[in-house]
C-alpha cells in the first residue's frame, strides 16, 4: 500500500515538473508536439528507473560502507552518462522502432535534471529499495504526464494569439504555472 | 593516506567499468554485419553496417552535396530511400516537406545502415567526381575577403561546370564546405573561389589559411542554382560574397547570348566591403548590354566622391531601377534576410516565381 502512495505522491501531488519546476529546458522545448513530448517523456521514464536503481545500489552498496558518500554527485553522473549510452546502444540494435520513438532523446537526457534530482532525493528521503523504484517510477511517469499535457495544451495554441511579446516560450511558461496550480488542487488527495 | 587513495580507487574504478561496458557493447552489439546498398536500382555495393549512409556513399566515391558536414542542418544531401525506409527523424520532418517524407526522402547522414538499402539520387549526382589541385594565388579583395585560385591538377581533363554552381572542399577529416565557382574565364584546368573570413569558421579559417602550393581537395560541380538557356533578361542580386557566383553567369550571357540583357544589383555595407567594383565599372563602359548597380548600407565621404551610389538596401535599388520584369529571370546569392526583401521586391516588378532562382548562405 505505501508503495502505492509513493507512485502516487510522487507521480500527482508532488509532480516533479510543476512542483519542484525540475527538467523544465526539455518541458519547454521538446513539449511542441504531441509525438516528440511522449517519445521524451517515456525515456524519461525509462532512464530514470534505471539509474536510480543503479545508483541507489552503487550508493548503498558500495559509498556507504567506505564511508565516502561525498563523492555521490561525480558517481551519479559517470552512472547516468554511461547508463544513457549504453541503453542507446542496445535500444537501436534490438528494438529500431522504439529507437524511433525516443532514441533520439537519449543523448538529451544526460543533462535533464529530472534524472540526477530523483537520484539525490532517494537518499534525502531514505527509501527502501522498493521504494526507490516507486518513486523514480512515480517521478519520471509524473515528468511525463506534465509533457505530454503540455503539449496538448500548446497545440491549441497555435490557434490562439497570446500577447505578442510573450512570444512562444514565455506563454508555456505561463501555462506551466496554471498547470501547476491546478496539480496543487490534488495535494487534499493524499494527506 | 586510505583518505585519499579509496574515493580514487572507487572512482576511476566506477569510470573504468563503464567505460569497459560500453566498449564491449559497441564492439559486440552495435555490429551490425555487411547490407547492401543499391543505388538507382542498377549499382550495388556492400557497405558495413552502423555507418551512416552519406559515408557509406562517400567511400563508393557518390558524392553527395552537404553544406554543414554531415549534422543535419542543411538539408542539402537528402535521397530518397525506396526500401527499406526508416520512421523520419524530428530533424528531417523540419528540413523535408510532409509530401517527400511521404515519398521516402531522407537526410542521408541522418541515416543509419542496419540492413539492406535502396535508394534514388538525381543522375547528375553520379558524375560527381572528386578533384585534387594547387592553391596559384591567394589575395585579400577586401578586409575579410579572399579571392583564391586554384590549379586542377587531377584529374586531367579539368572541371566543366554551369555558371553558378559551386564545389565542396574538404575542410577537415570528414568535413566539407560550399563555396561557388567565381571565376571570370571559363579554364577547364583553374577555378578561382572567394571565402569570407567567419570567426571562428572551419572551412573560411582553413581556406583564408592556404598559401600557394598547397594542396586542396573539392568535390563538384553541385547546385541547381545555374543560369538557364533562355532568351530573359538576367537580372543578378548579391550581396557580400554572394557577389561570387554571379561572375561566371554575368560573363556567360555577355560572351553567349548577343540579345541578353545583364544588371546587378550589388549590396554591401560599406564601401571597404565592396570589391570587383573597377571591374564592373569597366564591363559596364564596354558592354551596352551590361548595368551595373552598386548599394551601400552606409556611404562615407571617400564612397561619395568615388562613385554614385545608392545608399540603402538591395531590395529598394532593386524598386527604383528595374524595368521589364515580367520578361526578366533573376539569380540571388546573399544572406537570408536580403534574399526574402529582394523576392518580394521582383515579385513586385511581376517577375515570375518560378524564373527566381536563389542560393542562400
Amino acid at each position: 500500500m505505501s508503495l502505492v502512495l509513493i507512485v502516487l505522491a510522487s507521480a500527482i501531488t508532488n509532480n516533479i515538473a510543476l512542483t519542484y519546476f525540475l527538467g523544465m529546458c526539455p518541458f519547454i522545448a521538446i513539449s511542441k508536439s504531441l509525438r516528440g513530448a511522449a517519445g521524451m517523456g517515456l525515456a524519461v521514464t525509462v532512464v530514470v528507473v534505471l539509474t536510480t536503481v543503479a545508483n541507489y545500489l552503487a550508493y548503498y552498496l558500495i559509498l556507504v560502507p567506505l564511508r565516502i558518500e561525498f563523492l555521490a554527485f561525480v558517481v551519479f553522473i559517470t552512472i547516468i552518462a554511461g547508463i544513457v549510452q549504453m541503453l542507446e546502444i542496445l535500444v537501436e540494435r534490438y528494438l529500431p522502432s522504439l529507437y524511433g520513438i525516443f532514441g533520439i532523446f537519449l543523448p538529451l537526457i544526460t543533462v535533464n535534471c529530472v534524472i540526477l534530482a530523483v537520484s539525490l532525493f532517494m537518499i534525502l528521503r531514505e527509501y527502501s529499495f522498493w521504494g526507490t523504484v516507486a518513486y523514480s517510477f512515480g517521478s519520471g511517469f509524473g515528468w511525463m504526464i506534465a509533457i505530454t499535457a503540455m503539449a496538448g495544451l500548446r497545440k491549441h495554441l497555435a490557434f490562439s494569439a497570446p500577447v505578442k511579446n510573450l512570444g512562444d516560450a514565455g506563454i508555456t511558461i505561463v501555462l506551466a504555472g496554471l498547470m501547476a496550480l491546478a496539480f496543487l488542487g490534488f495535494q487534499g488527495m493524499l494527506a | 593516506m586510505t583518505a585519499f587513495i579509496v574515493p580514487l580507487v572507487v572512482m576511476n574504478g566506477f569510470a573504468v567499468v563503464i567505460y569497459a561496458l560500453i566498449m564491449v557493447l559497441k564492439t559486440y552489439v552495435a555490429a551490425y554485419g555487411n547490407c547492401s546498398l543499391v543505388v538507382n536500382g542498377s549499382r550495388t555495393f556492400t557497405v558495413m553496417g552502423g555507418t551512416y549512409l552519406n559515408k557509406a556513399l562517400f567511400e563508393n566515391k557518390i558524392y553527395l552535396p552537404s553544406a554543414c558536414g554531415g549534422k543535419g542542418t542543411c538539408g542539402f544531401c537528402k535521397v530518397r530511400v525506396t526500401e527499406g525506409v526508416s520512421d523520419p527523424l524530428p530533424v528531417e520532418e523540419i528540413l523535408i516537406n510532409y509530401k517527400d517524407i511521404r515519398q521516402g526522402y531522407r537526410l542521408s547522414c541522418q541515416t543509419k545502415l542496419r540492413a539492406g538499402i535502396s535508394i534514388e539520387i538525381p543522375e547528375e549526382l553520379l558524375s560527381i567526381r572528386e578533384y585534387k589541385g594547387v592553391v596559384k594565388s591567394s589575395n585579400n579583395v577586401t578586409r575579410d575577403i579572399k579571392r583564391i585560385g586554384i590549379r586542377i591538377d587531377e584529374p586531367k581533363e579539368g572541371l566543366d561546370f554551369k555558371s553558378g554552381q559551386y564545389l565542396m572542399f574538404k575542410v577537415g577529416e570528414d568535413e566539407t564546405r560550399a563555396y561557388s565557382i567565381a571565376s571570370t574565364e571559363r579554364r577547364a584546368d583553374e577555378v578561382q573561389i572567394e571565402v569570407k573570413l567567419i570567426p571562428n569558421g572551419l572551412g573560411s579559417s582553413y581556406l583564408h589559411s592556404l598559401t600557394e602550393g598547397d594542396e586542396l581537395t573539392f568535390f563538384g560541380p553541385y547546385g541547381q542554382f545555374y543560369l538557364r538557356d533562355t532568351s530573359h533578361k538576367v537580372i543578378c542580386v548579391a550581396g557580400g560574397v554572394g557577389l561570387a557566383p554571379m561572375k561566371p553567369i554575368i560573363f556567360e550571357t555577355l560572351m553567349k547570348y548577343p540579345n541578353r540583357d545583364v544588371e546587378l544589383y550589388y549590396g554591401v555595407r560599406t564601401f571597404e566591403d565592396l570589391y570587383d567594383h573597377d571591374l564592373f565599372i569597366r564591363l559596364q563602359a564596354n558592354h551596352p548590354r551590361f548595368h551595373y548597380f552598386p548599394t551601400l548600407e552606409q556611404i562615407g565621404e571617400s564612397a561619395a566622391s568615388a562613385y554614385p551610389f545608392t545608399k540603402g538596401f538591395v531590395n529598394k535599388t532593386l524598386a527604383e531601377n528595374l524595368t521589364d520584369g515580367d520578361r526578366s529571370e533573376a539569380y540571388l546569392c546573399g544572406p537570408p534576410l536580403m534574399i526574402n526583401s529582394s523576392i518580394q521586391a521582383l515579385l513586385a516588378k511581376d517577375v515570375p516565381e518560378i524564373r527566381i532562382l536563389y542560393d542562400k548562405f
